[in-house]
């Protein structure tokens, strides 16, 4: 919204304050000033000339020569305007002078011709959306003006003007400051001025307004008059309406300076009868409209729910079909306004209009703005409407219209007026604000006094009861805005100026703070924060990034990937069709994810993301409130190298070790970071369409499944790695972090002494199927084993000659020894000795 | 894969070319369809392709003949002629699919490795990798105000409009739910639009527990339904901070942020405090920061709305507190001065390494 100092310096005095110093006061203490723009500062070099003869351009058809005077010199101009003509007034700027952008008006050669200065229109001046030709002093649209040659323009447009943009955001909640006049209010309490001239007294001084218009601008002889009744059926939807009969009304154009205010701040304009309704509503903020009262039918104006189904052509043209939910303004025939919103088309005032039925009324926030969405229709009025305006404010656009109008034709007439109004005069809100609070609140050492006079100055009348005062909210503020004592904190607050409170510490027990999640999952949220934690660290120190990827992902990839093994969460309204449900695994990100690394030889990023899931039917955790959903915070990761090996890594012919593989380059990380011996991988048992079937395993820390690591299925990779071909492997692993930090928390222990007896070792080859898993050979050896074998490790496996191709070797080394001494020989070696009796017991043979 | 190419047996008729009926296109397709299932390999397909559908190919040849057949005859013969071809083209595709996914199955298999293996990551050396921009602004603060006694808490992402809008004083028709365009879900859920909603939970669980005074620090991810492009996001990160005691004020407020800020900055920055309307605070700040010269908005702050209060159950004449919100991603974008949004989800190394 635009707010112009001009017309607010008619209401308050602020022409004497640098324009910085009333930005900012308004900044800090109202609402924010987005941008200030200078306006009109053009007009006073302007001046009204009259054109003294016309001749043709002889090189340039589409130009005129023309001189013009301005009573004391001759110009000649240039002009590519078809409607000069000799003879008109017309406005000028002369060499010297400047546009409303700031740049000087020089003189200019057109082919041979100097113009000195330039003849303007209406929209090169700013002052008007009019671009048809240069002005015409002589039209319709100056009748009030009767310029003269040589006058500035400044005196028919009126002086330059500085306008401050609001933030309508910032005014959500202050219904009374949709108009100058309450911003007038607010300035003069921030600055303690008296306001020259203050509607709220006007209203008040009023009293019955029917009589006040009777007695003011009534008919003073008898005529063709009709009166006219209100009927508020829809209650709900308005609280207060009230309809001014006018008539020997014109729709003539609006004067000069009316037409470039309207203008400047953004208004459309169309004669007096419509600017001035648009005017006032600028004025005080409060919306009203005009019909035409000829086209209205009957006595009798209804305020009603619409029909479902039932038909208005609104003034913007379009065609609107009502339901219920939509308060109507109908007279006999039907609906002639959807009400708070938009006028209706056929009601309308033309130029043909003597006769007008002004309405000013109070409509019911909710419903104007579901009303106004489910139309999508967005009017100054409805913008209003739904912050909730003060009914107070109705009657006082009616006697600002008949006021401004009179002052425009003074032969208007009331012939008509009707105020039906269901609040009741005591609704104004009182609030009871104990002594003291404002300063409580604030932090501020502040005298009663004080907080009497700010709040005064705004309009509340405060009532001394002791130990609290009686507050009355002043009529304009009673919507929504004002209610409670903190409210009052925060007018006070303002106007004091919130930088002279001190900033000090409060007094508070500082206690230990652990982290926690509120609501159903992550029962444990410190804990998993410090796995989080320690597994950034870890990963960062091997070398790989952090990703963050969105929670979206498509259901339809996800299904292609093996990973939808439930129905994602669907959104309603996604940006993007495939985009359209909540991720329930990471895996379709981190392939992305490398696939924008695909040029790269060397992928390592992880991922802390949630995904989200639907909450089994039958088990819907009150804590949730109905979101039907749980979440699962995991870990992702993505390695990929060009030096990993894809096929034949399972033949270990020479003694290679397979870890080039990728899968075992992320096992191993998932290993280092987590505890080799808390870590146990599986096979997987349910090998998905994006894992490698012969490389995917479950991975188990304590026993208990946490995730998987696996290969990428090749077939699958080459999707998302267009440029690498067979070369590049891709290893993912999605870990369940509430389940991990679970499971790796070290619990309460009693540490052990260090050991004092060395251990023996002893080595064994053993010959076993080529695919058997090592972790078989290893249970094979450690089930029911001699407390006495401390560790068993992998010291090499080995498939080729001498072996048949089915068989592999595998080698061993034991840790042996006891706490309480060293083992002896014979000891060693019967272990040893029992060690061979279990290999040549089982399905393994010795390797000799 | 339900095929009927296999079990036809092959037949060695010698069929003449010049007398085309449908017994003879019956024949020459069973034998093509036998072949075809026989085939145990790309290679073999392709040669039956070449006998069958090649130019000088068996089928392909009898279409020159039609001509020379029954003129009342030549429209149908041409028509199961087609047929006969497109069944075999077909066939071969499919065949040729299922010996490829044999082959790669096949390929896979002999790729088989001993995932229990426990071998070292082996990984090359290189530079230290990075946490991601925002956990690192993220941790930096919270940091900061776990000094301070503030709790880190969190809550679900896809959040009820109960906690995202009504428990913070937004009800059903409020304008403020114009200004957070919000993502709905199919199950009524939406996703949360702010951090703001933690505060709701957090005091309705202190409630319960028992657990005031509260101080919180919330961080996490909210959604806003927005076209993605270089300065808007639908999904970014914010930051929510809430102190509910006895008799907080707003300088107290104060003297967190410019305590908050001079941790940042490294110095006490100048800010300022002026009216914002957010309909769980009341007052409501935003505060702005002296920056290059002129205000910048920071951040919105305010004394939490006595109704926020109440819907938890709290008695809001005993407890009050401060609120504020932090937008944690707008923060990162102008610490590193990030242009566009959207580089705070790529995945490109290029980039995430600067951050290390």
């Amino acid at each position: 919204m635009f707010i112009s100092r001009n017309w607010l310096n008619q209401f308050v005095e602020v022409s004497d304050l640098p324009v910085e110093k009333l930005e900012d006061l308004i900044t800090t203490k109202v609402a924010e000033v987005e941008e200030v723009t200078e306006e009109g500062n053009c007009l006073s070099g302007a001046r009204v000339v009259e054109v003294l003869e016309v001749s043709a351009h002889p090189e340039r058809p589409k130009l005129s020569l023309a001189k013009v005077s301005d009573g004391n010199s001759q110009f000649k101009v240039v002009c590519g305007a078809k409607n000069i003509r000799a003879g008109m007034l017309t406005a000028h700027l002369a060499p010297g002078s400047s546009f409303p952008s700031g740049q000087t008006v020089s003189e200019r050669d057109f082919a041979g011709f100097v113009s000195q200065g330039v003849l303007v229109s209406e929209s090169e001046l700013e002052v008007g959306s009019d671009n048809d030709g240069i002005i015409d002093f002589g039209s319709d649209l100056f009748s009030a003006e009767n310029p003269e040659p040589g006058q500035g323009l400044d005196e028919i447009y009126g002086s330059p003007d500085v306008l401050f943009e609001i933030d309508n955001k910032s005014l959500t909640h202050r219904p009374d400051l949709w108009g100058h006049f309450g911003f007038a209010r607010e300035v003069s309490s921030i600055l303690g001025r008296d306001l020259k001239c203050s509607l709220d007294k006007e209203l008040n001084s009023a009293g019955n307004i029917g009589d006040f218009f009777q007695k003011q601008f009534g008919a003073e002889t008898e005529g063709p008059s009709k009166t006219y009744s209100v009927s508020l059926d829809a209650k709900e939807g308005c609280s207060r309406f009230t309809l001014t009969g006018i008539n020997r009304v014109q729709a003539k154009p609006s004067p000069a300076w009316l037409r470039r205010r309207l203008h400047v701040l953004g208004v459309g304009v169309r004669n007096q009868l419509v600017d001035l309704s648009n005017y006032v509503m600028l004025e005080t903020g409060q919306p009203n409209h005009a019909y035409d009262s000829d086209k209205l039918s009957g006595s009798q104006v209804v305020v009603r729910n619409a029909f479902s189904g039932e038909k208005l052509k609104a003034l913007d043209g379009s065609d609107l079909e009502l339901s219920p939910d939509d308060t109507l303004i109908a007279d006999e025939s039907g609906g002639v306004a959807l009400a708070g919103i938009i006028g209706g088309e056929d009601s309308s005032v033309s130029e043909l209009t003597n006769s007008i039925l002004f309405e000013s009324g109070n409509f019911d926030a909710a419903k104007t703005r579901v009303s106004s969405k489910s139309h999508g229709i967005r009017t100054e009025a409805s913008n209003r409407f739904e912050k909730s305006l003060s009914f107070s404010q109705v009657p006082l656009a009616s006697l600002r219209y008949l006021s401004h109008l009179k002052d425009l034709q003074p032969e208007a007439q009331v012939f008509s007026f009707v105020d039906e109004n269901t609040n009741e005069a005591s609704t104004l809100s009182e609030i009871t604000l104990p002594k003291g609070l404002i300063q409580e609140r604030l932090g501020a050492n502040l005298p009663e006094a004080e907080v009497v006079t700010v709040l005064e100055s705004l309009g509340f009348s405060l009532e001394d009861r002791g130990e609290s005062y009686l507050v009355l909210v002043p009529a304009f503020r009673a919507g929504k805005d004002v209610g409670i004592p903190e409210d009052l904190v925060e007018e006070v607050g303002r106007i004091i100026g919130y930088e002279s409170i001190p900033s000090v510490p409060p007094e508070f027990v500082c206690d230990v703070a652990v982290p926690s999640f509120c609501g159903v999952g992550f029962s444990n949220y410190g804990e998993l924060l410090k796995i989080e934690e320690h597994a950034a660290h870890g990963l960062t120190g091997l070398g790989f990034y952090q990703i963050d990827r969105h929670s979206f992902f498509d259901a339809k990839e996800a299904e292609a990937l093996g990973v939808l093994s439930e129905p994602a969460v669907e959104l309603k309204n996604p940006v993007d069709a495939d985009l359209a449900h909540l991720r329930t695994s990471l895996v379709p990100g981190l392939l992305l994810a490398a696939k924008e690394n695909q040029s790269s030889s060397d992928i390592r990023l992880f991922e802390f993301g949630r995904t989200y899931h639907k909450t089994p039917a039958g088990q819907s955790p009150s804590e949730e409130k109905g979101t039907g959903s749980y979440e699962i915070r995991k870990l992702g990761l993505v390695l990929g190298q060009s030096d990993c090996s894809g096929s034949k890594a399972g033949d270990l012919s020479n003694g290679a070790m397979p870890s080039q593989s990728c899968f075992f380059k992320l096992a191993g990380v998932f290993k280092s970071l987590f505890g080799a011996e808390k870590t146990e991988l599986k096979p997987t048992s349910a090998s998905v369409a994006w894992m490698h079937p012969h490389r995917a395993a479950d991975v188990f820390v304590e026993g208990v499944l946490v995730g998987v690591i696996a290969e990428v299925n090749p077939a699958v990779a080459s999707r998302y790695q267009a440029s690498s071909g067979a070369k590049n492997r891709l290893a993912l692993a999605e870990i369940n972090l509430s389940k991990l930090s679970e499971n790796v928390i070290k619990a309460e222990f009693v540490a052990t002494a260090r050991g004092k007896f060395p251990s023996s070792f002893f080595e064994l080859s053993i010959v076993a199927p080529n695919r058997e898993y090592f972790s078989t050979i290893e249970e094979f050896f450690l089930k029911d084993a001699d407390e006495r074998i401390k560790r068993l490790e992998l010291l090499d496996i080995y498939q080729g000659k001498p072996l048949d191709e089915t068989e592999k070797s595998v080698s061993v080394k034991f840790t042996l020894g006891a706490d309480n001494r060293t083992l002896g020989s014979e000891e060693v070696e019967e272990i040893q000795a029992a060690l061979m009796d279990r290999v040549q017991a089982g399905p393994y043979s010795l390797r000799t | 894969m339900s095929l009927s190419c296999a079990n036809i047996p092959a037949r060695n008729q010698i069929v003449s070319k010049e007398t085309l009926d449908r017994q003879a296109i019956q024949e020459i397709s069973n034998r093509a369809l036998s072949a075809v299932s026989q085939a145990v390999s790309v290679q073999d397909l392709n040669e039956v392709r070449l006998v069958f559908l090649g130019k000088k190919g068996e089928l392909s040849s009898l279409v020159k003949s039609i001509g020379k057949a029954d003129p009342e005859k030549r429209k149908e013969l041409g028509s199961l002629l087609n047929k006969a071809k497109k069944n075999l083209e077909e066939t071969i595709v499919c065949r040729q699919e299922l010996l490829s996914q044999e082959a790669l199955a096949q390929e896979l298999e002999s790729e088989w490795i001993d995932v229990t293996l426990p071998l070292s990551p082996n990984l090359s050396l290189r530079g230290k990798g990075a946490l991601h921009p925002v956990c690192q602004v993220e941790k930096e603060l919270v940091d900061i105000f776990s000094g301070l006694g503030f709790r880190l808490v969190d809550g679900p992402e896809l959040e009820s409009d109960h906690f995202n809008f009504e428990a913070l004083n937004i009800p059903g028709n409020h304008p403020a739910r114009d200004m957070q365009d919000t993502f709905w879900t199919s199950c009524g859920s939406l996703l949360r639009t702010h951090t703001s909603c933690i505060q709701a939970r957090a005091l309705k669980e202190a409630k319960e527990k028992g657990e005031l005074p509260l101080r919180i620090v919330a961080p996490g991810r909210v959604f806003r339904y927005e076209r993605v492009d270089a300065s808007h996001s639908h999904t970014f990160y914010q930051m929510e901070g809430m102190f509910i005691d006895k008799k907080v004020t707003v300088g107290n407020l104060t003297w967190y942020m410019r305590t908050l800020l001079r941790e940042i900055c490294g110095f006490d920055p100048k800010i300022r405090l002026r009216p914002g309307y957010f309909p769980f605070v009341e007052p409501g700040f935003e505060l702005d920061i002296w920056f290059s010269g002129k205000w910048m908005e920071l951040l919105p702050c305010g004394l939490v709305h006595p109704r926020v209060l109440e819907a938890a159950g709290i008695d809001s004449k005993e407890w009050q507190g401060f609120a504020f919100g932090l937008g944690l991603s707008r923060l990162v974008m102008s610490r590193y001065q990030v242009k566009d949004i959207r580089d705070l989800n790529s995945a490109d190394q290029t980039w995430l390494a600067q951050f290390a």
